[in-house]
């Protein structure tokens, strides 16, 4: 039986399930929801992954499951998962983290809620048709514990974003086009809006580095070391630098998204007016950093010009648009030191 | 005594005392930032502002009298495990000290958001103590006394038991995760002036305590009905020595974490150059100990090319092939 064969079977057999279910569902559903999920249900699903792998399937899946941020970013972009894993554990307040923007966990099945936490009797029971991740290295997804990874991928195929993109548009493109192909309406007014809201705030940075001539330092300050991140390994600083923004590169660069200095060195960057921090673990140090002479002298701590930067956050238009406002106030804010 | 003896052991004395004197000069000189001896001293005697007066005073400064006082605490303590237990491979850790301190800290974190260098402090300071209580509860329960080697074994029990409760804690949530990595290795870093000031009168306290139970010591080591016989209260020796340890190695972890190797190999080498007599041991392990833990921290800022090296890193390094040559070299000098 070649390719074209089961290919064939596949749309037979799907075209049968539909038949059913719509004879199932005795004609009391939304009209609209129905006719966008058949539409969607449809046609086949073809999808060539950042890692080369193509996943070949004979219908739209529905039941997807992703990483937390993947999945936040296919939300925004207009598809909601049936399960996600990441980090998913609440603080004190019952907030969850950034990292996983307006994803609305309490609707959906919690496969894991931190890093190599995989419940994979949970995934099989939500029989899942896909899985979706990011890759870093070219071969494994992310968050896909590698000692389940056989199991996990016998249950659904595995596709992998681009976990190193170029930019954030390039980033969020790439959720939209996928939210697209699994169905979301990638034509919406609200995706439309944050699109809007995103280029509006970019548009201010822009405004606000040339108009000030700012210089800003991307950290992630621990007491043992400090941590200077190379802008060129970070989508949102070649974005932000693209539109102007001066952005320091660590002194004698080795390559690596962040540089361990030591706290001897900081001083190399008493340049820059602005230091964005690592909201991931700068409320833990903040404390603590200020008893680091070389921390506390320098220029932007000592004007208090030191704001968060939300690395890893989802890549959607909504989420950039508010991060990047965000930084566009605190930045007309500041003053060059 | 032959007086050639006192001789070398007054030598013996006066080398380490250079030694660590070198090594504080060196830790003020050396580091990533490139500063003449001329910039150290001016910063040192005129103090006032900027950047070289931070790194000198602030952050070298700093770390060299961390390392000094937990450099010695661990030196002491290890010179006391090993005469305690009657074994030349008792590590200070041995009561459950360490893990206790580790234990505390981290559940501070994960349930109470405890995340400030100085409340950890605290926690690290009882955690230590309430284990090696509970190690010595174990260790004697029963008919018999809490004997040297019932106490290395409650103690490596508890300890196993305490890092299973920290890596289960550790797997949990990312967080807790990365606090944890700082009890994995130990470091002199920013440890907080303030830190150290707090934990001064712990070290003092174990450092006096030492020096008076190692009369005592040296008759336990003749063997306990022996030293009995001597009329010597062996279980008040031992519980004194158990506080001096707890104090010492608890406020030494609290402040920097753990550091590997120090108390472990130094007394061999204090037992090598000093005789096996405690009451020249422990000082001299102390002096010994700290000069080792600051040198170090400077070779760990200098010696990678990229970010600097723990020092509980550098001395694993350092004080692995140190301690394997001791124990090939000779037969073990007895504890």
């Amino acid at each position: 039986m070649n390719r074209r064969h089961i290919r064939l079977a596949g749309v037979a057999l799907a075209m049968g399930t539909a038949l059913a279910l719509t004879a199932c569902s005795g004609g009391t559903t939304d009209s609209g929801t129905a006719g966008e999920t058949s539409a969607a249900t449809t046609g086949a699903f073809e999808y060539t992954d950042a890692r080369g792998e193509t996943v070949a399937l004979d219908s739209v899946p529905t039941t997807v499951v992703a990483q937390a941020t993947v999945a936040a970013a296919l939300y925004d972009a207009g598809f909601t998962v049936a399960g996600a894993y990441g980090e998913l554990v609440p603080d004190a307040d019952g907030a969850y983290s950034y990292q996983v923007g307006d994803l609305p966990v309490d609707e959906i099945e919690v496969i894991g809620s931190t890093y190599g936490e995989f419940d994979i009797e949970d995934f099989a029971l939500l029989e899942p048709q896909l899985i979706v991740d990011y890759t870093f290295d070219g071969e494994t997804l992310w968050y896909v514990p590698a000692e389940q990874a056989e199991q996990i991928y016998a249950l659904a195929p595995g596709i992998a974003l681009n976990g190193s993109p170029a930019t954030t548009d390039e980033a969020i493109e790439s959720f939209v086009e996928l939210a697209g192909l699994l169905g979301a309406d990638t034509e919406s007014d609200e995706l439309a809006a944050d699109k809007a809201a995103y280029d509006a705030a970019l548009a201010t940075i822009a405004e606000v580095a040339s108009a000030s001539g700012l210089t800003v330092a991307v950290m992630s300050p621990g007491t043992d070391s400090l941590y200077v991140a190379d802008p060129a390994f970070l989508p949102e600083f070649s974005t932000l630098t693209a539109q102007g923004l001066d952005v320091m590169t660590p002194v004698d660069p080795d390559g690596q998204v962040f540089k361990q200095v030591s706290w001897e060195q900081a001083s190399d960057y008493s340049d820059a007016d602005v230091i964005l921090v690592d909201a991931r673990g700068y409320d833990a140090v903040a404390d603590d950093l200020m008893g680091v002479p070389t921390w506390a002298s320098l220029p932007a701590v000592q004007a208090g010009q030191v704001y968060n930067w939300y690395a890893a956050a989802p890549y959607s238009y909504k989420q950039y648009a508010q991060i990047y406002q965000e930084l566009a106030d605190e930045l007309a804010n500041a003053s060059k030191l | 005594m032959p007086p050639r003896l006192t001789a070398r052991r007054t030598l013996a004395f006066v080398s380490v005392v250079v030694v660590l004197v070198i090594a504080v000069v060196l830790s003020l000189m050396v580091g990533r930032q490139a500063l003449s001896p001329v910039e150290v001293v001016r910063a040192l005697i005129e103090g006032g502002t900027g950047n070289t007066v931070d790194i000198v005073r602030g952050l070298r400064l700093e770390r060299t009298l961390v390392a000094l006082a937990v450099g010695a605490a661990l030196g002491a303590a290890g010179a006391l495990m090993q005469a305690l237990t009657r074994n030349p491979l008792a590590d200070p850790g041995l009561l459950g000290v360490n893990a206790g301190a580790a234990a505390a800290v981290v559940t501070g974190f994960t349930f109470f958001g405890i995340t400030s260098a100085l409340p950890q402090m605290w926690l690290g300071l009882v955690g230590a103590a309430v284990a090696s209580v509970v190690v010595y509860l174990v260790g004697s329960g029963g008919r018999a006394s809490a004997g040297p080697a019932r106490l290395a074994l409650a103690g490596a029990a508890l300890t196993a038991v305490l890092f299973s409760y920290i890596n289960a804690l550790a797997m949990s949530d990312q967080a807790t995760y990365n606090e944890v990595r700082f009890w994995v290795v130990g470091s002199v870093v920013n440890r907080g002036l303030d830190t150290l000031v707090i934990a001064l009168p712990f070290l003092v306290l174990g450092v006096v305590l030492a020096l008076i139970v190692g009369p005592g010591l040296n008759a336990l080591a003749l063997g306990e009905d022996s030293s009995r016989s001597l009329g010597l209260g062996v279980g008040r020796i031992r519980v004194l020595t158990a506080v001096s340890i707890t104090l010492l190695c608890g406020a030494a972890t609290a402040v920097a974490g753990p550091i590997g190797f120090l108390g472990l190999t130094v007394p061999h080498v204090a037992r090598a150059v000093v005789g096996a007599d405690q009451r020249r041991i422990i000082p001299f392990g102390m002096l010994l100990s700290a000069a080792f833990l600051v040198l170090a921290d400077t070779l760990g800022r200098v010696v990678s090319g990229g970010a600097e090296i723990e020092a509980g890193l550098m001395t694993a390094i350092l004080g692995g092939p140190v301690f394997i040559a001791l124990v090939r070299r000779r037969r073990m000098v007895p504890a």
